[in-house]
């Protein structure tokens, strides 16, 4: 599979990236976690952010999301600077995320879950809420059917009806995509979305998450330890090693570069 | 959801009939405590059901409607078609400056820091003599809807408070089943999953809280006018208990499940009356058979229930097919 979009190496002057964080340092105690890490996300880009366990991935994740506070650095979204802001300020800009550890609604239904997500394009007055008109209804009619779409589009619709907690660890992970997607977001960033997925799996996975960009999101930002799937589905990859960023470049590249195959592997004997 | 509604319409038409097919006043003064309790559990399983955190100050909104109603009809000699509603509305604001504290905490955290708010406002009523008359409280609360017209008998305070609890039910309804309501439930389940959709915990948490402290207004308002008399027992514990076990009884999370829970409660409040003393162990043992065998109370039961039914009839149709 050929990336459809040229890689950028750097921001240009006068195109703006969708997402852009300088210099992210984030110190828990005396444990620094991410140091001084700066990268951007091009729209229609989907950017793998990889890295050997414990570098600092969703730590990172966190930051750019407002879970946690970076002790230093920005991160600018669409031009804005959202460092500091409250998580679902954050993500009613359209930044919005998925979780490492799988984080569902156990006791909804899948299309419950679905339809929860959609809470910001049919956020009301209060009035509105006590005194539903004509506009309110149809806001609901359209979630209503945007989710059924959307579960539809992962491939869970035999399941709509069927209680979280009684998903397989699989079915798990692309029900969070679909809370994630049904939330409309412009960057969609998703932390470890094919763990537990089988090969095949993985796979099918990928090809919906490229088809996903233009249609649905503007861009992805992935965090994955399936290094088939990462590599067929990122348009450019960004390594990080113990909270610093150790390479950024094509899968192509990645995958020929010593210092990565270094970090995840050890040193070649000499 | 239309299925709970018709149950909501259902109930509420039936009661509507009960006293012109009931005369016997103390049958009477049974549903009006009934309707009266199911306001009160209808407003705390918001809190507790929706937003997932356990009050234990809900009395607090009780006894301030309770004294605000009777404050305006003894000093002011106000009508109750203009108290309650002024009731409810005090008490949304004690409620949105409670929980701009309360809120912002969580689990034991939150029960414990409510409980103190109802006790802070039980010592004040008990202690600032000159408003509400101290321990005395405030006797002969007016007894007139609109003017002069006065409520003499008990079918006129039960068609009152069974108004009280559809307009209870229609803005618990409205608001379960709305995006605010979908929200409420987010954050119940998982607040990470909340706030990367967009929900600001918070606010949603608040909105429902206002909104519990607005009905238990109401409610209190209503008591007031009904028994007259006002006294700072409305902020004691015992109403609160009686609220949690008409919620977890009932079913918290569900609209019907509180409802269910206050009926039964006070009818089996009065059929205990015999065993005196021993009512309260009784009930005592009724709730931690309740969480230990109905975590989910009667309506999580029933609803269990439906759903094994739902899934044997395709049973048996798959073993049909394969004979």
């Amino acid at each position: 599979m050929t990336a459809t979009t040229q890689p950028t190496a750097e921001p240009t002057a006068d195109r703006q990236p969708l997402l852009r964080a300088d210099d992210l340092t984030m110190t828990f105690g005396g444990i620094t976690a991410v140091k001084d890490f700066s990268f951007h996300i091009e729209p229609g880009e989907i950017v793998g952010l990889i890295g050997p366990n414990g570098a600092g991935k969703t730590t990172c994740f966190n930051m750019l999301t407002g879970f946690y506070a970076p002790s230093n650095g920005r991160v600018r979204f669409k031009g804005q600077d959202i460092t500091n802001r409250k998580p679902h300020a954050i993500a009613r800009l359209g930044l919005v995320r998925s979780f490492q550890k799988t984080n569902v609604m156990k006791r909804l239904t899948v299309f419950e879950n679905v339809l929860t997500g959609h809470y910001m394009a049919s956020r009301q007055s209060l009035l509105a809420t006590f005194f539903p008109g004509e506009a309110v209804r149809r806001a609901e009619r359209e979630a209503r059917e945007s989710a059924a779409a959307i579960v539809e589009t992962m491939g869970l619709a035999q399941r709509m009806n069927a209680p979280a907690h009684l998903l397989s660890c699989g079915e798990l992970r692309l029900l969070e995509v679909a809370v994630a997607l049904a939330a409309k977001p412009s960057l969609l960033m998703l932390d470890e979305p094919a763990a537990g997925l089988n090969s095949h799996e993985a796979g099918t996975f990928g090809a919906v998450l490229k088809t996903l960009i233009g249609r649905s999101i503007d861009a992805l930002l992935i965090v994955e330890h399936n290094m088939d799937l990462v590599m067929s589905v990122s348009d450019r990859i960004v390594v990080l090693n113990f909270g610093r960023k150790l390479a950024e470049g094509r899968p192509a590249e990645i995958i020929e570069n010593r210092q990565v195959a270094e970090a995840y592997l050890g040193k070649a004997a000499a | 959801m239309t299925l709970e509604r018709n149950i909501l319409l259902a109930f509420l038409a039936g009661a509507a009939l009960l006293p012109f097919a009931v005369t016997d006043q103390y049958i009477l003064h049974l549903a009006i405590m009934a309707l009266f309790y199911a306001v009160l559990a209808s407003s705390l399983n918001l809190v507790v059901g929706y937003v997932g955190e356990f009050s234990l100050g809900h009395t607090a909104f009780l006894g301030t409607g309770a004294y605000t109603a009777a404050l305006l009809s003894t000093q002011a000699g106000m009508p109750m078609w203009v108290t309650i509603p002024l009731a409810g509305l005090v008490s949304a604001v004690f409620g949105f400056a409670i929980g701009a504290i309360t809120l912002r905490l969580q689990g034991p955290y939150f029960v414990i820091v409510t409980l103190s708010f109802a006790e802070v406002l039980r010592i004040v009523a008990n202690n600032w003599i000159a408003v509400t008359n101290g321990p005395m409280g405030l006797a002969g609360v007016g007894q007139n809807l609109f003017g002069d017209v006065a409520v003499t008998d008990k079918a006129g305070f039960f068609l009152i408070v069974l108004g009280i609890a559809a307009v209870a039910l229609y803005f618990s309804y409205r608001f379960v089943y709305s995006n605010a309501g979908r929200a409420a439930v987010a954050v119940r389940e998982n607040r990470y999953v909340a706030q990367s959709i967009g929900v600001d915990p918070f606010g949603t948490a608040m909105q429902a809280f206002v909104l519990g402290a607005f009905l238990a207004g109401l409610a209190g308002g209503f008591y007031a006018h009904y028994i007259s008399f006002v006294g700072p027992e409305v902020f004691r514990f015992a109403f609160m208990a009686t609220m949690i076990i008409m919620v977890l009884l009932g079913g918290k999370g569900t609209l019907i499940g509180p409802l269910a829970g206050a009926v039964i409660v006070t009818v089996l409040e009065e059929y205990l009356r015999e065993v005196q003393e021993l009512r309260l162990t009784l009930f005592g043992l009724i709730v931690m058979a309740i969480v230990l065998f109905l975590p989910n109370g009667l309506m999580g039961f029933i609803a269990l229930r439906r759903e094994q039914q739902a899934a044997k009839p395709t049973l048996n149709a798959a073993k049909e097919r394969t004979v």
